[in-house]
């Protein structure tokens, strides 16, 4: 295992490097979270006795919308530098290069939620920030980065892969986000203790589940 | 052209497997009519009519049936993947692209036939219940699953990609499956309806639809072999294809 | 009881699209696999003519 981790920290390191200096992409999907939250508030009418209901769901769709975007990055700059084969040369495991990007995908995400969350506070005068609220968005966001990860290496390779993408993990993930909208509800004070419990239950599991699956199967595509 | 095909064609060992493919095929198809005009009497001759629904219940030896072999085609499907992934072998690949289409085909008449059946009963042509929503999942799902395949650089690495869905895929079902039925119980008073229990069936009904499940097993195993026999004839002609361009 | 008749034309939609679904993807798979078929025998006389002639 502690062959293991270097690489992936390593790799992980350098994602996020290239990220920040393109600091377009930051405001990009900023600019992007506000729209949806702007959007949905002509498209839904949410008045503040409705917030605690339809807030999560705004949250999230905005969550997962630029979090496809934030995916999308993962492989798209190796693609079109032609540096995939190059990181394929390194002498690392497949694991090291799945776990490498999905820790560097994963932080990106939260960052990109870090800052779209407080947008979000503002806007929708939403008051129920809470630590039950953010452990439901850090499990959530690794489910949503196990998953994207695997198919962002699939979909960078397809004809459409803005298309692809979505096309592929949008159906895959509906568990996560189900339950990210359920247990924020509960988080938020909607809920209860016990409604939360399981939907953070279901989170804990799926990432359970994906984190084994989903490396094994990306070492399986990965020679070429 | 016309003068190849003028030319007398001799009878090959690939002929006579053909012949032989050909038989079983056409056994199938043979079986699958008999039991489908069987099948057509039980539904709507032997079975009782239901006291709630009407006739339109008879919807259920359709529907039920198609849903239950949609998963018995990704299952076979899950299996190719696996088995292509490991061996490499183009015939598994095969065997999971054929069962995925024919799986494809099943679940939209899945879909369709739960909305026609839903409007009567219900008064609304679709709701977010678990059994309907995941199979609205299931067959995004697959979808994608064929469109990763044409939309692949080249059908070796679509084949692979594609591989990946299947066995993603299916693992994550039954997931979305238990979260929506969850989320339904939050959200909604349990809906009876037409997809209620199958255990609460009356025996004659249940025997209607054991024989429908056969019916359409038959239908499904004639519609496989087709398909898998159009996939090798693909294959085939794309390795011709490769050798004649090398030897020009 | 409600057999309303109204009903029945959703069960004929039922039947009618299964039937059609099931007829037409057989006939659009037997169709091309003749087309491919005549495709590959007359690749590879193709290729033994080349084969005799070179």
């Amino acid at each position: 295992m502690r062959g293991l981790v270097r690489p992936v920290l390593l790799l992980a390191w350098k994602d996020l490097l290239l990220e920040l200096r393109t600091r377009d992409i930051v405001s990009s999907v900023l600019v992007f979270g506000v729209l949806v939250v702007v959007i949905f508030n002509f498209a839904l009418k949410v008045t503040p006795s409705q917030v605690d209901q339809l807030a999560p769901g705004i949250l999230w769709v905005a969550f997962a919308f630029a979090g496809i975007l934030a995916m999308n990055r993962a492989f798209v700059l190796e693609k079109d530098r032609g540096s995939l084969e190059g990181l394929l040369l390194l002498p690392v495991s497949r694991d090291a290069l799945y776990f490498g990007k999905l820790l560097g995908t994963f932080l990106f995400m939260l960052a990109v939620e870090a800052v779209l969350l407080p947008v979000f506070i503002v806007l929708l005068n939403f008051a129920g920030f809470s630590g039950g609220l953010a452990l439901a968005i850090l499990l959530a966001t690794l489910g949503f980065a196990a998953v994207g990860t695997l198919f962002s290496a699939i979909a960078v390779h397809t004809r459409s892969r803005e298309i692809m993408l979505p096309v592929l993990f949008f159906p895959v993930v509906v568990p996560v986000v189900i339950a990210a909208v359920e247990a924020s509800k509960a988080a938020i004070g909607a809920g209860g203790m016990v409604e939360y419990g399981r939907w953070l239950g279901l989170l804990g599991a799926f990432d359970a589940i994906f984190l084994v699956i989903c490396p094994w199967v990306f070492g399986l595509i990965l020679e070429e | 052209m016309e003068r190849a095909e003028s030319k007398p064609h001799v009878e090959t060992a690939e002929d006579r497997a053909r012949a032989g493919y050909n038989r079983l095929s056409n056994a199938l198809l043979v079986a699958s009519g008999v039991a489908m005009l069987l099948n057509l009497y039980l539904i709507f001759i032997y079975a009782p009519l239901d006291a709630t629904q009407g006739q339109v219940y008879r919807a259920l030896f359709v529907h039920v049936p198609l849903a239950w072999i949609s998963f018995l085609a990704f299952g076979i499907t899950f299996v190719g993947s696996v088995m292509y992934l490991w061996k490499g072998s183009r015939r598994w690949d095969a065997l999971a692209l054929s069962s995925a289409e024919i799986g494809v085909l099943f679940t939209t008449l899945v879909l369709v036939t739960g909305v026609f059946w839903a409007k009567p009963i219900w008064g609304t042509w679709w709701q977010w219940e678990p059994r309907l929503t995941t199979t609205l999942i299931l067959w995004l799902i697959y979808v994608a699953y064929l469109m990763v395949r044409s939309y692949a650089p080249n059908p070796r690495q679509g084949a692979r990609y594609a591989a990946v869905i299947g066995i993603i895929g299916l693992i994550d079902v039954p997931i979305v499956y238990f979260s929506v039925e969850w989320w339904r119980s939050v959200h909604f008073p349990h809906v009876v309806g037409p997809l209620a229990d199958e255990g609460t069936l009356p025996a004659s009904m249940r025997s209607v639809l054991m024989f429908s499940l056969i019916t359409f097993t038959l239908l499904f195993a004639y519609l496989l072999r087709e398909r898998l026999a159009l996939k090798r004839t693909e294959d085939a002609l794309k390795d011709l294809r490769d050798t004649v361009e090398s030897k020009q | 009881m409600p057999d309303t008749p109204q009903n029945l034309p959703y069960l004929f939609a039922i039947y009618a699209v299964t039937w059609v679904a099931f007829f037409v993807y057989a006939f659009l798979v037997s169709r091309r696999q003749r087309e491919l078929e005549r495709e590959v025998r007359n690749l590879r006389q193709m290729l033994q003519e080349k084969s005799k002639g070179s």
